[in-house]
């Protein structure tokens, strides 16, 4: 069920994905699911969702980051999924993107994007502490 | 067919619980001759057409006088009053966070390393208190409210005497054990929580106890699906989530009974935003100590290793808890559990720039980003000799440059094992000078 064993392989962190990036469509075999997009790097995303989401192990994936300066659009995105750990409380995956399978344009709005969330950290994850 | 509501009062009628499933004709017939008008629930009857049982196969009990457990909860309550009404002008339950008005401000008493002794004790003999419980239901006895009470009390003594010795041990997690060391470790993070919010003791007691019997229902799931390697097919999902009802019902089923226990039971599962179960509740129906209980729930369940799925890391919990606060968890309180827990809380496993890896033992309140750790990795991930930095002082590493924390791991990562570490001798908390000489020797040989 899951690749996170005791070992983390991550080998970017991920950045908390702020207001103006908040859902996620993940496409599997013309199904879609909706998800809430909690962290995310160039490489890969995690979501969470109170629905589970099917045991295949590849989707497809939209998501988009808005905001007054900024529209990044990803569409139809291949990813595979890394881990799954679904409990009572609601189901949380990793997937790591296909960039082999992106288009040179893709792979940059993936970048800018990581970008746009590091430009979005306040002086540190949920601006809470100093 | 799960029976919500009659036409009358279930005290009225021969059913000792307020809602059951029908099981046969019998429960039929009984119902026919003393009811016009019933009230089912449609989803538990949608689970009942996958096949499976939707609640476990036990034949629901009558009394034979009409007298139902409504009228014998009301004639116990006459007779014994519950601890919280013997005590005339007791304030009601909090309905939110204390004001600054009333509000209590805590500080340890004593510090972690002399805490940490007790807590063990007080953590497994708590530990077997839940164990006996769930597995106390099973065989049909009820739960026995002292010495539930008694063991939540030495939990909340041990937080009001020092927040993180038990929110240490609650970071160590066996995933056989995961059922009662998550319902102990919803109790003493709710304790914590409660505390951190600056509620006082009676409500802190309260509160835990509510925490600790969050997941009886769970006493009714059958093992097999309980224990389950391998992902649930969806109708054992379903079954699962039963575990709120259940609990209810268990816990509606005690003659001295907890009401605000009955409730968070029941509700901690529901969401602000109606998308929680089993009733999709809405937030103005959700009970304040649910609300808080629901956020710990979360937090412990993402954080812990089960039969069929490995831990997440603390801030990947906080970060789900962060994205739904206002969504499915209240805004002020997912905040406040946030600050509570803090980013790298003690016992947590950090990854620094340079690779090394290191246990975090001590958080300064007022510096929560700059922890002091100990060192127990290399960068190419090898057992390192033990170094203890503390980075609210600028140490360095061996290249020369300061220690940046860039990212948190679950317990396990790399092969650290905190329970190891707690058994060598490893000192946690606010002592400045940890056992490391002791570690080193063990290193060596």
């Amino acid at each position: 069920m899951t690749d996170s064993g005791p070992a983390e392989k991550r080998s970017r962190q991920r950045l908390l994905c702020s207001d103006p990036f908040s859902g996620c469509t993940l496409n599997y075999d013309g199904t879609e699911y909706s998800a809430q997009s909690i962290n995310y790097n160039q490489c890969g995303i995690g979501v969470f969702a109170m629905t589970r989401l099917p045991e295949q192990a590849r989707c497809q994936l939209r998501f988009c980051y808005r905001s007054d300066e900024d529209n990044i659009e990803i569409n139809a995105l291949a990813a595979e999924r890394v881990y799954s750990n679904e409990t009572e409380v609601g189901h949380q995956y990793g997937f790591k993107f296909c960039l082999e399978e992106a288009s040179a344009e893709v792979r940059a709005r993936l970048i800018a994007l990581e970008e746009r969330l590091e430009q979005d950290a306040k002086t540190h994850r949920y601006g809470l502490f100093s | 067919m799960h029976v919500v509501r009659l036409d009358r009062p279930w005290e009225d009628t021969d059913f000792l619980m307020q809602g059951f499933v029908i099981q046969d004709q019998s429960d039929i017939d009984a119902l026919c001759r003393q009811c016009e008008v019933v009230y089912i629930e449609a989803k538990i009857e949608t689970l009942a057409q996958h096949g499976k049982p939707s609640a476990p196969p036990k034949k629901i009990e009558r009394r034979q006088e009409p007298k139902g457990l409504f009228s014998r909860f009301k004639r116990s309550k006459k007779e014994e009053p519950e601890p919280e009404q013997k005590k005339p002008g007791v304030k009601p339950v909090p309905t939110g966070i204390p004001d600054a008005n009333t509000r209590v401000t805590y500080i340890n008493k004593i510090n972690t390393e002399k805490e940490i002794e007790v807590a063990k004790n007080t953590y497994s003999s708590a530990k077997q208190v839940v164990k006996n419980i769930m597995d106390g239901i099973r065989i049909g006895r009820t739960i026995d409210m002292e010495d539930t009470r008694e063991a939540v009390s030495q939990v909340v003594d041990s937080v009001l005497r020092n927040k993180d010795a038990l929110a240490w041990l609650s970071k160590i997690k066996n995933k056989d054990e995961y059922t009662a060391e998550h319902s102990l470790n919803v109790c003493i993070l709710s304790a914590t929580f409660a505390r951190h919010l600056g509620h006082d003791e009676i409500e802190i007691q309260h509160v835990a106890l509510c925490g600790l019997l969050h997941d009886v229902g769970k006493s009714k799931i059958p093992d097999e699906i309980l224990n389950k390697e391998g992902r649930f097919t969806d109708e054992e999902f379903d079954i699962m989530r039963q575990h709120t009802t259940f609990g209810r019902d268990l816990l509606l089923a005690l003659p001295k009974t907890d009401h605000v226990a009955i409730d968070v039971a029941h509700s901690h599962h529901e969401r602000l935003d109606g998308s929680g179960y089993p009733r999709g509740l809405n937030a103005s129906q959700i009970p304040y100590y649910a609300k808080l209980v629901s956020l710990v729930d979360c937090y412990d369940a993402i954080t812990s290793s089960r039969c069929y799925d490995g831990a997440r890391s603390s801030i990947e919990a906080l970060d789900i808890i962060y994205k739904n606060q206002g969504v499915q968890f209240d805004k002020e309180l997912a905040l406040e559990f946030i600050k509570c827990i803090g980013i790298y809380p003690a016992g947590a496993l950090v990854e620094f720039s340079n690779g090394e890896v290191g246990i975090v033992l001590s958080v300064d309140p007022e510096s929560k980003l700059r922890p002091r750790v100990l060192l127990v990795r290399d960068s190419d991930k090898n057992p390192r000799k033990e170094r203890i930095i503390d980075m609210k002082k600028i140490d360095l590493d061996s290249a020369g440059k300061p220690y940046t924390i860039v990212s948190e791991l679950p317990n396990l990562s790399y092969g650290v094992d905190l329970r190891e570490y707690l058994k060598k001798g490893l000192v946690v908390g606010d002592a400045q000078d940890a056992k490391v000489p002791m570690l080193e020797e063990q290193i060596k040989k």
